[in-house]
C-alpha cells in the first residue's frame, strides 16, 4: 500500500512536470490594426463601390509576401512578449513597393520555436517561449473590371 | 524503491524529456470563405471603417472563435512521404509526435460560414491568435465578429 501511494504521488510529480513542460510557447496574436489597405483572409475583397472582387474578376495580381516573424512569450506563454507593429509595417511598405491596392489571401504558418524544446529549462517560468509565423498574402490591384 | 516504481519514474523521464517537443505546424487561412474576411480597419480599397474599435467590441454583434483542431498527420516512416495512403486523419484534439510532419485542416472557413453572413454584413476578424502553451490553446485560429456593413 506505502508504494502504492508513493507510486501515485511520483506519477502525480512528473505529470505536473509534463504539464508544465508542454506549456511552453509565446501567445500572440496579429490584428493589423495599422494597415492603410484592405486585408483579407479569403480571396475576395470588396472595390470603392462595395462590390466584391477577386483575383481576374477585377483584381490584378501584383506578387505575394512573406514575413517572417518570431513571438515571444514568458511564464508558461500567459505573457506577450511581442507585438504585431513590425506586421503592420511590413504590409504597408510591401504594398506600397508593389503599388497595390489590398491584400488577398492572407494566411500564416506557425511552428514552435527551438526553446520551447529545451528540458528542463522550460519548467522555469520565466524561461521564453517562442512561436515562429510565416505571415503571407498576395497583393492585388484593382484593375479595369473594378473601381 | 520497486522494479514498477523505477520503470514508471524512466517513462516519466522519456515523457518529460519530448513533451516540449510535442508539436505540429499549423496553416490559418479562412480561403474556403466566398465573401471578404477582413482584418484590420479598412473594409474595402479607400474605405476606413471609423468605428473600428467599437465594432471589435461590440457585444451585441455575432461573435466567433475558431481554431485549427482537425489534424492531417502524414506517417514520414513509410515512403513516399506524401503518398495519399500515408496520410491519417485524426480526430479533434489531435496531437503530432514531433518526427511526423503534419499540416492542419482549414476548419475556420467553416466556422465563419456557419455564422451565415447576409451581403450586408461584413465578417471583421478581431484578432488572429497564435498557439501559445497548453494553458492557453495549442491551436492557433481566429476571432471575429458579424458587423453591419457601413
Amino acid at each position: 500500500m506505502k508504494n502504492l501511494v508513493k507510486t501515485i504521488i511520483l506519477f502525480i510529480i512528473i505529470s505536473m512536470f509534463f504539464l508544465l513542460t508542454a506549456c511552453a510557447g509565446a501567445r500572440g496574436s496579429i490584428v493589423l490594426k495599422d494597415v492603410n489597405h484592405p486585408v483579407s483572409m479569403s480571396p475576395y475583397i470588396y472595390d470603392k463601390n462595395g462590390q466584391v472582387l477577386s483575383i481576374n474578376k477585377g483584381l490584378t495580381y501584383n506578387g505575394g509576401f512573406l514575413i517572417e516573424k518570431t513571438y515571444y512569450g514568458t511564464f508558461y506563454s500567459l505573457i506577450k512578449l511581442s507585438g504585431d507593429d513590425d506586421v503592420n509595417q511590413q504590409i504597408n511598405d510591401a504594398i506600397k513597393a508593389s503599388n497595390s491596392d489590398a491584400v488577398v489571401n492572407l494566411h500564416y504558418v506557425v511552428e514552435q520555436g527551438g526553446t520551447n524544446g529545451c528540458c528542463p529549462l522550460t519548467w522555469l517560468p520565466i524561461w521564453p517561449g517562442t512561436t515562429k509565423v510565416f505571415i503571407m498574402g498576395d497583393m492585388v490591384k484593382t484593375s479595369k473590371g473594378g473601381k | 524503491m520497486k522494479k514498477n516504481t523505477i520503470t514508471i519514474i524512466i517513462i516519466g523521464f522519456l515523457v518529460f524529456l519530448f513533451s516540449g517537443c510535442i508539436s505540429s505546424t499549423q496553416l490559418i487561412t479562412a480561403q474556403y470563405v466566398n465573401k471578404p474576411v477582413i482584418v484590420g480597419p479598412y473594409w474595402k480599397v479607400g474605405g476606413k471603417l471609423e468605428n473600428y474599435e467599437e465594432l471589435k467590441k461590440n457585444k451585441e454583434l455575432r461573435k466567433f472563435e475558431s481554431e485549427v483542431l482537425r489534424v492531417i498527420k502524414i506517417d514520414i516512416t513509410t515512403p513516399p512521404y506524401w503518398d495519399p495512403s500515408n496520410i491519417i486523419i485524426e480526430g479533434d484534439l489531435a496531437r503530432i509526435p514531433a518526427y511526423q510532419d503534419s499540416i492542419h485542416a482549414d476548419r475556420i472557413s467553416k466556422d465563419i460560414l456557419m455564422q451565415n453572413p447576409s451581403d450586408n454584413e461584413l465578417i471583421l476578424i478581431k484578432e488572429c491568435f497564435l498557439p501559445g502553451g497548453s494553458i492557453i490553446t495549442s491551436f492557433g485560429g481566429v476571432e471575429g465578429v458579424i458587423a453591419p456593413k457601413p
